[in-house]
């Protein structure tokens, strides 16, 4: 389970996030949606102890990143936005790196399954370097699939992933979902947003504006047009015009 | 730490492969060990050769020792400016992405930074060894105090290394614990700069001995205990004297300093990030040639403007593109209008003073201002040209977007170069108007020489480098770039000999105006020959997509 509970992060004078509380439960997969700027790539790097938060806590499987966060972040797989290999590792020896981090080398039986599920397989000699941006992405994803984490984070999950990566990654976080482990995904793609999550969190400004399942936000906002989450979205989110 | 071990080795077994199998990767780290090869033979070759006739009444032993010790200490803080900055916690993206969110504790990280902390400190010590030991060859300066004890061979190493280790350790400590370090850096720069005029200001006004003092003054001596310590070694090292205490102490001091490094328990990850973030925008930039990297630098400057920049339009074709360029470097005038003026003043007054010696109209002080003048107005022609280069490089980068306009080959590099140029030419204008005003020896001749021949010398050598900057583009790759150097020296040799060969009749005459007008007059065929190639050198860049081929494009010029 991931809890976030009054999150503040400021850079100096500027609030990048205010206030922020929530919760991932167990077998839940949680939509962080919010425009450019919003303060969703930073929540997400506080969860995963990349950034010392303001004030506030947050907890990984019972874990306060600030206080435990070793223990934290054994409980948690992490892709960035735009992911990095390392150029001078091949993609099977980015999966030992991470598999001897979380202390899971035994995990290693499974790197064929995810690899060839995520295309990669026939890559597994391939330097970091070489590969493309999708690539990148789908090894990022490899690596967050190759320990046993409970809490999954994703930045932007889906860019730069061909169509059928894109399916093949939707599968397995569904099935992690249904393993009982939690799952925060910051995205911009509303619609598969709409399909893929249980609920939503709808951040501007780094306050958080709304919270619920698509069925519930459409309800709240029953007054007006809006049949989709990306209406509802665009609704919520749109700045008043000067 | 076996994820860091591991992590470590397998990099360094694929680094090593692939430098091994990659001949753009091999060439390089080849060349680079041959220089340090000819270091360590021009190192041997000094040990083995007596004294430079009269170097020891040039440097004595009291100079030679303040100079060392004032050496180490500018370097040693030099290695807290560079914890202050962005270096040290400064790791890869990939670190970013995979070390630091894995449950690897923070300290353990940082074990992992520790060998490039430690390479950075055995880089400097040998460097300052090697200038040290071809110093104090060279020179044999007598020390006051000699005995009879050998010190063995790694003493000053360590001695160096323990030194630069704990300066680099405390600055690692103040980079985890401080987020915000501008204040602390600007404190340092205006310690380097009040430090440098000190040094400077008494060793001129008051001599070595003075300085000496100062130097080994306690103050100085235990605010910098590790400096002081280490030069000592150095120093006994060369006179035979015991070095074990000193060298017993900067061990104690570097374990000392480790503590709080490894110690700490703060979370140094997001200053780590934003260091990291910046320095790869920076490496990135970098690779993309000398243009981009200063792109990617001046965008990181705040224009504090209250009205928004817009470009007056004015010209048509190529001067447009040429009055885009001058506002851009608008935005900048300092860098690129007044310090070239006040650089050019700068050696202007050096080479009139220096020439009008305070001892007198001597011949020495005139030969030392004249070719102060001559060496510093050179030297500073040559930092212009290179500023064609990145001009290429700019343009080579904006080809797509400059290329569809209706504007002759020639025409746009005029355009392009016509910024540097006037950066340039207001350099020279310095020195010459400084010089005229200030009326040092041969004001007259010097003062038009460096007014009208140099400018027409810098533009004809900025098209020649334009031009070999298009033929070989590719900034990243450094083997080109090392080629482009070596083709741009053969190009650039024969129109040198020919300056020198027009000269002749002038220097059989004894008449330096009639040198001064041939040298200046023969720049005008050189400039329209450059500047044309470079043109057709644009153009069939431009329509082909493909490199240029600098054969080709004679054969069909």
């Amino acid at each position: 389970m991931l809890q976030v509970i009054e999150l503040t992060k400021q850079f100096g004078g500027m609030t990048a996030v205010d206030r922020l509380s929530f919760t991932v439960g167990d077998g839940e997969i949680v939509g962080l949606l919010g425009p450019n700027g919003a303060g969703k790539t930073t929540t997400i790097r506080c969860v995963a102890s990349l950034l010392q938060p303001t004030s506030g806590h947050i907890l990984l499987n019972g874990h306060d990143v600030s206080d435990d966060p070793v223990g934290a972040k054994r409980a948690l797989a992490f892709v960035p936005e735009v992911p990095n290999p390392y150029e001078m590792l091949t993609v099977m020896e980015h999966l030992r790196f991470v598999a001897a981090a979380y202390g899971m080398e035994e995990e290693l039986v499974h790197a064929e399954e995810i690899l060839t599920r995520l295309d990669l397989w026939e890559k597994r000699g391939d330097l970091g370097a070489s590969l493309s941006k999708g690539m990148r992405q789908k090894l990022a994803c490899a690596c967050a699939f190759i320990h046993k984490a409970q809490v999954f984070c994703f930045d932007e999950p889906l860019i730069g992933l061909d169509p059928k990566g894109m399916r093949e990654l939707k599968a397995m976080i569904m099935e992690r979902r249904a393993l009982g482990n939690s799952v925060l995904i910051s995205t911009h793609m509303l619609d598969t947003a709409e399909r893929l999550c249980d609920r939503v969190i709808i951040l501007k400004r780094g306050q958080l504006i709304a919270e619920g399942t698509v069925p519930e936000l459409k309800q709240r906002l029953q007054s007006s047009d809006a049949t989709s989450l990306e209406d509802m979205f665009l609704e919520l989110t749109e700045e008043p015009i000067a | 730490m076996y994820p860091i071990a591991l992590l470590a080795s397998f990099k360094l077994r694929n680094s090593v492969r692939t430098v091994l199998s990659d001949p753009r990767k091999l060439i390089p780290l080849i060349i680079f060990i041959l220089i340090m090869v000819g270091f360590g033979g021009l190192y041997s070759l000094s040990a083995s050769q007596p004294a430079i006739p009269g170097a020891q009444q040039m440097i004595s032993g009291d100079v030679f020792t303040v100079g060392v010790k004032i050496a180490i200490l500018f370097i040693a803080y030099g290695f807290i400016g560079a914890g202050l900055g962005d270096g040290l916690l400064a790791f890869g993206p990939s670190d970013v992405d995979y070390l630091f969110p894995s449950p690897i504790p923070r300290r353990a990280v940082l074990f992992y930074r520790l060998p490039a902390l430690m390479f950075n400190s055995l880089f400097t010590a040998a460097f300052l060894l090697f200038a040290f030991g071809m110093i104090s060859h060279l020179t044999q300066p007598k020390l006051p105090l000699t005995g009879h004890t050998i010190a063995p061979a790694w003493a000053s190493p360590v001695a160096l290394y323990f030194c630069g280790g704990i300066y680099l350790n405390l600055a690692m400590y103040v980079s985890m614990k401080v987020v915000d370090r501008k204040v602390y850096q600007r404190l340092h720069t205006a310690g380097l700069i009040g430090g440098m005029i000190g040094v400077g200001g008494i060793g001129m006004l008051f001599g070595a001995k003075t300085l000496g003092e100062v130097i080994n003054s306690p103050i100085v001596y235990w605010t910098f205990l590790p400096a002081s310590l280490s030069s000592q070694a150095l120093l006994d090292g060369y006179a035979k004297l015991p070095v074990g205490g000193s060298i017993l102490w900067l061990a104690v001091g570097y374990v000392i300093s480790l503590i709080p490094v490894l110690t700490s328990n703060a979370n140094w990850y997001e200053q780590s990030i934003a260091s990291t973030e910046r320095r790869s925008t920076v490496v990135n930039a970098a690779r993309g040639g000398y243009a981009s990297l200063m792109a990617t630098r001046a965008s990181s400057f705040k224009y504090q403007s209250d009205r928004l920049y817009t470009i007056r339009p004015f010209g048509q074709g190529a001067v447009a593109l040429f009055w885009a360029h001058l506002c851009a470097a608008g935005k900048r005038p300092w860098a690129n209008f007044l310090v070239p003026v006040l650089g050019g003043i700068g050696v202007g007054v050096f080479g009139a003073v220096s020439a009008k010696s305070i001892h007198g109209d001597d011949m020495a002080s005139q030969v030392l201002g004249l070719a102060g003048i001559g060496f510093f107005t050179v030297y500073g022609s040559l930092g212009f040209m290179t500023t064609a280069k990145t001009a290429s490089e700019s343009a080579n980068r904006r080809r797509e977007l400059i290329g569809p306009l209706p504007i002759k080959g020639w025409k746009t590099v005029v355009a392009n170069l016509g910024t540097p140029f006037v950066s340039g030419t207001l350099f020279f204008i310095g020195v010459s108007a400084t010089y005229a005003a200030l009326q040092g020896p041969f004001w007259l001749p010097i003062s038009v020489g460096i007014a009208v021949l140099m400018p027409l010398r810098l533009a004809a050598r900025m098209a020649l480098q334009y031009l070999i900057g298009v033929i070989y583009a590719d900034a990243a790759d450094k083997i080109q770039q090392f080629f482009a150097i070596g083709v741009y020296g053969l190009l650039a040799m024969p129109f040198m000999i020919g300056e020198v060969i027009v000269a002749v009749p002038g220097i059989l005459l004894r008449s330096y105006w009639i040198s001064l007008a041939a040298v200046t007059l023969v720049q005008f065929p050189l400039i329209l020959l450059f500047f044309f190639l470079a043109g057709k050198a644009t153009e069939q860049a431009i329509a082909s997509g493909e490199p240029v081929r600098l054969w080709g494009l004679l054969k069909r010029a």
